[in-house]
């Protein structure tokens, strides 16, 4: 069977566990193996509807109240004793913060090869092509697991996730009992602080308005969240402009920040090193504004302008305004 | 406190980004090493914890011999000591169970409260050799901590998670792995450079064992293409928006 493990936070299932649902089901198709979801927690059997209109042919079950807090250790257990139980050729996760703990924890535990931060997969010829993301993602490598079940996690956004029922659309549910001693819930999640959002996030916004070393200081970003508040998006920024204090280090695009694919990205004062494009690479279109004509930027962006940021930002805002007002 | 920092050197790819003719590594030459980013932020937290509450910093690298300048570079910053897993034969048979194993193996031989990892290595990016430890020793670990307090002698610390950040209470002795970004790691004094010069780095050999994980080949990405530089100066920003304007944007 293809394993996949679901997750589930606040009572709903994370959109890339559906992605790796679906990368599984085109596995499970494309091996004629039974597509199988793990969900471990409290309340999962609300959760059935969506597995089955994912294609999942078996759901498994492990319940219990002491899972209803995250509890890195007692997960681990229960998903460790899913796959001595069931013995699956393949276990998928997507790589969120969770997943990767708990195939990193597993792989270690059952002394299994683990490829993290997938990005294709495909079978061909009854062997598996895994490719992944390396260098921080400005590389990929094509690798081989040579134990098996393969551990897999999934780099998120990288699969579609596209619902599509069993075609008996049966879904068989089980429930796993799994002991749970005190030791394995000494670590639990004491508390869990949500993000504030002020005004939208970075991953979501539609328009980025990014800065680096150019921009100059933390003043002059304020130029830059003005030009951001006329599109309703967000400010990002490069590693220096963070190292520099004038962003928070969670506005940092990039290899060691987060990554981004708005509808529009504004890259100011932004040389475009690869560790930071890759941060940017899937906006649909990219603006860049540097002084320097042969900044690596503008092989890379769509529109270029030559020019100092601290004159072209404020003519393009007032620009803006002024289209705004007339219309 | 006394604090492991398990530290990788990667090599410093900035800009110049070249596969080898055999496909399975980079064409290093010209280029530097340099300590990977989230592990100089282990290092350079764990000094802290150090300066604020006293205690050790130990650093602990698997690598060539070569790697004995990054862990000079740790002393610099402020760690005391240094010991290098010196891996025989070719770097490329390394991969996260060998390391993993290598350095669970170090790690049982010394007395820690805390042992620090970075949240994955710059070149690999497994992400695993943390927890792999952690398995290894059986000891509790968060993954990807954004910060460590102190209070009435518990250990607080934060993880970010794609909702916000979950809160953890540790006991040591406890596995972390740290972020990049959760501080700025400060540039060693002259003083420290100096220390860490005359510095016996331990050295002690490691082979590696099978891996089940096994590299075919690397590639790049296909890169965006250019496109076209509309202008000079705040003169260009009309055809800017008209650009924009044909694409729906304003
Ligand atoms: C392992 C590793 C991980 C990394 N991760 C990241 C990451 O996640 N994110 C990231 O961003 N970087 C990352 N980096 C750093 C990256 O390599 C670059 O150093 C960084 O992105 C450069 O930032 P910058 O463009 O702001 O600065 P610079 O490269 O210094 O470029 C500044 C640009 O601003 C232009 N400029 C200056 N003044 C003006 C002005 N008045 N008007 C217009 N233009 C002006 C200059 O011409 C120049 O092109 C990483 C590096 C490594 C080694
Ligand atoms: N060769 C090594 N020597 C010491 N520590 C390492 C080594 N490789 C990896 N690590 C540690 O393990 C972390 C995760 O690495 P990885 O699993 O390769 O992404 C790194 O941030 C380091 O803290």
């Amino acid at each position: 069977m293809i394993l996949t493990f679901i997750e589930e936070r606040k009572g709903a299932l994370v959109d890339t566990s559906l992605e790796a649902l679906t990368a599984g089901r085109r596995l499970a198709r494309a091996s004629g193996l039974p597509l199988a979801a793990l969900l471990i927690g409290a309340d999962l059997e609300r959760h059935l509807p969506k597995l089955r209109e994912f294609g999942a042919e078996r759901a498994i079950l492990v319940e219990s109240d002491k899972l209803r807090a995250y509890s890195p250790a007692a997960y681990t257990k229960a998903l460790v004793q899913a796959i001595k139980a069931r013995s699956p050729k393949v276990v998928l996760a997507s790589a969120t913060a969770l997943g990767k703990e708990l195939l990193g924890r597993a792989a270690a535990r059952l002394d299994l090869g683990l490829a993290t931060g997938c990005t294709e997969l495909s079978f061909q010829d009854g062997r598996m092509k895994i490719t992944r993301a390396v260098w921080g993602g400005i590389l990929f490598a094509e690798v081989e697991l040579l134990s098996e079940p393969r551990l897999l996690t999934l780099a998120p956004h990288a699969f579609p996730a596209e619902p599509e029922p069993a075609p008996n659309n049966r879904l068989e549910v089980e429930r796993l009992e799994v002991p749970l001693e005190e030791a394995d819930l000494k670590l639990v999640v004491r508390e869990l602080l949500e993000a504030v959002r002020k005004g939208v996030s970075l991953t979501e916004a539609e328009v980025v308005v990014a800065g680096g070393r150019g921009v100059g200081s933390e003043e002059g970003f304020k130029k830059l969240e003005e030009l951001a508040a006329l599109f309703g998006g967000a400010v990002g920024a490069t590693r220096i402009a963070v190292n520099n204090g004038w962003r928070p280090a969670e506005e940092q695009i990039g290899q060691t920040g987060v990554r981004v694919a708005p509808k529009l990205y504004f890259a100011c004062g932004i040389s475009g090193a690869v560790q930071h494009m890759v941060g940017c690479k899937d906006a649909k279109i990219i603006v860049a504004i540097n002084k320097d004509p042969q900044a690596p930027i503008f092989a890379r962006a769509d529109y270029g302008i030559v020019g100092d940021l601290h004159e072209v930002v404020p003519a393009l805002i007032e620009e803006i305004k002024r289209l705004k007002g007339r219309g | 406190m006394k604090i492991v920092v398990c530290l990788k050197r990667v090599l410093d790819t900035q800009e110049r980004v070249e596969i080898a003719p055999d496909g399975k590594r980079l064409v290093s030459t010209g280029l530097d090493y340099v300590m990977n980013t989230h592990d100089e932020c282990a290092v350079e937290e764990a000094i802290r914890i150090k300066e604020a509450k006293g205690g050790t910093v130990t650093v602990l690298s698997l690598g060539p011999s070569g790697a004995t300048e990054t862990i000079r570079e740790a002393i610099a910053m402020g760690a005391d000591e240094g010991i290098l897993l010196e891996l025989e034969g070719d770097e490329e048979a390394w991969g996260p169970k060998s390391t993993a194993s290598a350095l669970a193996q170090a790690l049982k031989g010394l007395e820690f409260d805390l042992v620090f990892f970075g949240l994955e290595s710059g070149d690999g990016s497994h992400h695993q050799v943390g927890l792999a430890v952690a398995e290894a020793l059986g000891l509790p670990a968060v993954d990807g901590v954004k910060k460590i307090d102190f209070q009435d002698g518990k250990i607080l610390v934060r993880r970010g998670i794609e909702l916000g950040e979950e809160v953890y209470e540790l006991q040591p002795p406890a596995v972390l792995t740290l972020v990049d970004g959760m501080n700025r790691p400060r540039h060693p004094s002259l003083r420290g450079i100096m220390l860490a010069k005359r510095k016996e780095i331990k050295t002690v050999k490691a082979a590696p064992r099978e891996e089940p994980l096994r590299l075919i080949q690397l590639r790049k990405p296909p890169e965006r293409a250019g496109g076209e530089i509309l202008g000079e100066g705040k003169g260009a920003v009309p055809k800017l928006l008209e650009k924009l304007r044909e694409a729906g944007l304003v």
